[in-house]
């Protein structure tokens, strides 16, 4: 079994990662174990003879070689990030759809309103709590179809809450109980 | 050699890949010839010698360069080319386990499906017996020492990157290193090779 102090620093130590300080440590001791010394000396002339590029590595084949070389050689091809142009491209294709988009989806809702011919009148009502609404009115509201005079204006106009001035329309009240 | 010789010819090899690197990035097609040629083999060794089966790591050596292609900008430039190009290749390489839930069979199918699908390139080789002889030792390895040994002695990659790469602290990673040489010294003493001269 190699000393402790080779299980724990020797790696490194041939790795070069220890910091000056250990490093030195290190070189002291293994100035006078001479287990450290024969483990150091045997991995350094492993890593030298056998634990080589030319041992270990494996060669891929032309085919491969071909293909990666193809597909890597010209990286601004590939860069998406890299470059002003490509995040530009990518911004007007955003846009450009956002855009269209709008313009469709708007253009076609537009015309089917327009084909139902739906003409839509916003009636904003009051609240019945309302200070300034008149008493009447408010209790016309419990029969909004009936007709009955425009008390209000004196304008001798007759009119439905649903169906506006019915006077305009050419449409006039009878009283059944004359006739 | 002594470490600090080694430290700087690394530092000097660093400095060269991120000169092709950028030559790379640049448009230059030379810049990517020039990594690849110097790192295929490496990569493709490891990659061989994990999935223990040379189709798939041809395509895992593909999925490699091209992540690698598409990640460049995330290069941390303080870090080696290689031990990047290291981390992709060991990231690829857990996703085709993961992918093909295959990581039982590869435990137990590993030394029989590497010994027989990997050994004939090594025929053709001049010193194909210490090849062989080192290679089979390598392949006796329990999986997750050979992954450190190969990121070690063929990425160069730093323990502590190592650790960071295999998720475990540097103490494993190490513990792990230890038990693989004694491994593979012992493999060899075996197939009476008896240790360096």
């Amino acid at each position: 079994m190699a000393c402790s102090k080779w299980e724990e620093t020797g790696l490194l130590y041939s790795s070069n990662e220890l910091d000056e300080l250990e490093k030195k440590d290190y070189e002291e001791h293994l100035a006078g174990c001479e287990e450290c010394r024969s483990e150091y000396e045997s991995y350094r002339k492993e890593q030298a003879s056998f634990f080589t590029p030319e041992i270990l590595g494996e060669t891929p084949s032309e085919k491969v070689d071909a293909e990666i070389k193809r597909v890597c050689s010209t990286p601004k091809k590939h860069f998406t990030s890299i470059g002003f142009f490509p995040v530009f491209k990518k911004t007007v294709f955003s846009v450009t759809f956002f855009v269209v988009g709008f313009i469709v989806v708007g253009y076609f809702s537009l015309n089917i309103e327009n084909s139902r011919g739906i003409q839509k009148i916003v009636v904003e009502e009051k609240p019945d709590s309302f200070p300034s609404r008149p008493a009447e009115l408010v209790a016309e509201k419990k029969n909004p179809d009936s007709l009955q005079y425009d008390s209000l204006n004196g304008s001798d106009l007759y009119y439905s809450k649903t169906r506006g001035n019915l006077q305009i329309k050419g449409v006039y009240p009878v009283d059944l109980k004359d006739k | 050699m002594d470490p600090e010789k080694t430290y700087s010819m690394q530092q000097q090899q660093t400095n060269d890949d991120q000169q092709l690197f950028d030559l790379w990035l640049s448009g230059d097609a030379r810049g990517f010839a020039g990594l690849y040629d110097k790192y295929k083999n490496r990569v493709f060794g490891f990659l061989i010698r994990m999935t223990g089966d040379r189709e798939i790591a041809e395509d895992l050596l593909q999925e490699t360069f091209f992540a690698a292609l598409r990640n460049a900008e995330q290069f941390d430039r303080s870090r080696s080319f290689l031990s990047w190009l290291f981390g992709i290749a060991h990231k690829r390489t857990i996703d085709y386990f993961r992918h093909a839930k295959v990581e039982t069979e590869h435990k137990q199918d590993a030394e029989s499906a590497v010994g027989s699908k990997i050994d004939a390139p090594d025929q053709q080789l001049s010193n194909q017996n210490l090849r062989g002889l080192i290679n089979e030792a390598v392949e006796t390895l329990d999986p997750l020492q050979r992954e450190v040994f190969l990121l070690r002695e063929l990425g160069g990659v730093p323990f502590k990157e190592i650790a960071k790469i295999m998720n475990c602290p540097i103490n494993t990673a190490l513990g792990r290193m230890r038990l693989a040489l004694k491994n593979i010294r012992k493999e060899l003493k075996k197939r009476g090779v008896d240790g360096v001269q």
